[in-house]
């Protein structure tokens, strides 16, 4: 069950006041909308590495794919 | 004024979530102000989220020269993630980056652009650019992106990106402005012909709530020269804008726009259908009342018509 303060230090927001207007039933909803839009944001993040190391020209490859996955994971 | 407020508000909350306004509809009792730090809130999670990324992404666009950058941003990044990228980027590069992207995709990607974060990127790049990626997002609807725009780029490049915008796009771009001082900028620049068109655009689609909207959110000065313009529409139009702002408990702004008419005007625009409603003239002078403009009360009951003297009297 959301409440404002769970739905602030979800995003990492000092407070947000403003929401004592809604109900959990609300909130619970709001925060669906913030986590599904979040999650296209990941996802949209994680396909856009991966792609953009395709796109590189493979002589330039090893060297992005260093800048791109520092860790190794690519 | 705060139901306005709260619809716009809540457009631009839904465009960032990706979702239709009727969506976030749980924050209809939530004031303008929190919807609008929740959506400042949400932006900057999302930022720091990621921001770690999209360096690396800008760390790959500097290593290699910028013509293949743009061809890999164009291949590989959907432009929401390529306006993330730029954000981070060295202005410089960002620009030279810019100048190897197509319009069209340049126009999509400014669709998510920051343009607090973009600001010094698009100091740098040429206005003609600028303008064209303005009219690009004009075509496409895109009222919110170009709304958030005007308020970063200079008020001479603003005003050709609207040059030639229809009375509806120019008082949505309008509405959607993010800083009313840039709004300001914009209203003084455009002449009475084009605002005229634009008001009766709100007239004829019946949306009189957008050109309230926007005489709440401008200067005294443009304010009292848009009330102006409305009081020399029909006496249709005239109503249903009076009506709009009966329901939005908007006399306060208008009042002292209203007061800057000569008594032809004034009587003209008041002398209509929407304020012989039960309880709107007693409703106007309370307002004045409160806000300190007794000239309302002076000035008004002399200038109306026999059947709103009645109404008033009833």
């Amino acid at each position: 069950m959301a409440s404002k303060e769970s739905v602030a230090a979800w995003l990492g927001a000092e407070a947000l006041d403003g929401l004592d207007t809604c109900s959990t039933a609300e909130l619970d909803e709001l925060c669906g909308l913030l986590q599904a839009a979040m999650e296209r944001e990941d996802a949209a993040v994680e396909s856009g590495l991966a792609a953009t190391l395709k796109a590189v020209p493979r002589p330039l490859r090893g060297r992005a794919r260093k800048l791109l996955f520092p860790g190794g994971e690519g | 004024m705060s139901t306005l407020a709260h619809r716009v508000e809540t457009m631009k909350l839904a465009a960032a979530l990706g979702v239709a306004p009727e969506a976030v509809s749980m924050l209809a009792a939530a004031p303008p102000e929190s919807i609008r730090a929740l959506r400042t809130a949400y932006g900057e999670a999302v930022f720091a989220r990621h921001e770690s990324r999209f360096r690396r992404i800008a760390q790959v666009a500097a290593a290699v020269p910028a013509a293949v950058s743009g061809r890999i941003a164009q291949l590989a990044l959907p432009p929401a993630l390529a306006a993330r990228v730029a954000a981070v980027m060295d202005a410089p590069l960002a620009v030279r980056l810019a100048g190897s992207l197509s319009l069209d995709y340049l126009t999509s990607l400014s669709v998510s652009l920051d343009p607090l974060r973009a600001a010094p990127i698009l100091d740098g790049i040429d206005d003609d650019t600028v303008v064209a990626v303005g009219q690009g997002l004009l075509a496409r609807g895109e009222h919110l992106t170009l709304g958030r725009f005007v308020s970063v780029i200079k008020p001479d490049v603003a005003m050709r990106v609207v040059d030639g915008a229809s009375g509806a796009d120019l008082i949505q771009v309008a509405l959607l402005a993010e800083d009313p001082a840039a709004l300001d900028a914009l209203i003084e620049r455009i002449g009475d012909d084009v605002l005229v068109a634009a008001i009766d655009a709100a007239h004829a689609d019946d949306v009189y709530a957008d050109a309230l909207t926007l005489v709440s959110q401008v200067s005294a000065a443009n304010r009292d020269r848009l009330v102006g313009l409305i009081a020399q529409l029909d006496a249709a139009a005239v109503t249903g804008y009076l009506r709009s702002v009966h329901a939005h408990d908007a006399w306060a702004v208008v009042l002292p726009g209203l007061l800057v008419l000569d008594d032809a005007a004034l009587a003209r625009m008041v002398n209509v259908e929407a304020t012989l409603a039960d309880g709107v003239l007693e409703t106007i002078l309370a307002v004045a009342a409160e806000t300190g403009l007794g000239e309302v009360a002076t000035r008004l009951p002399g200038l109306l018509d026999e059947e709103h003297r009645a109404a008033l009297a009833g």
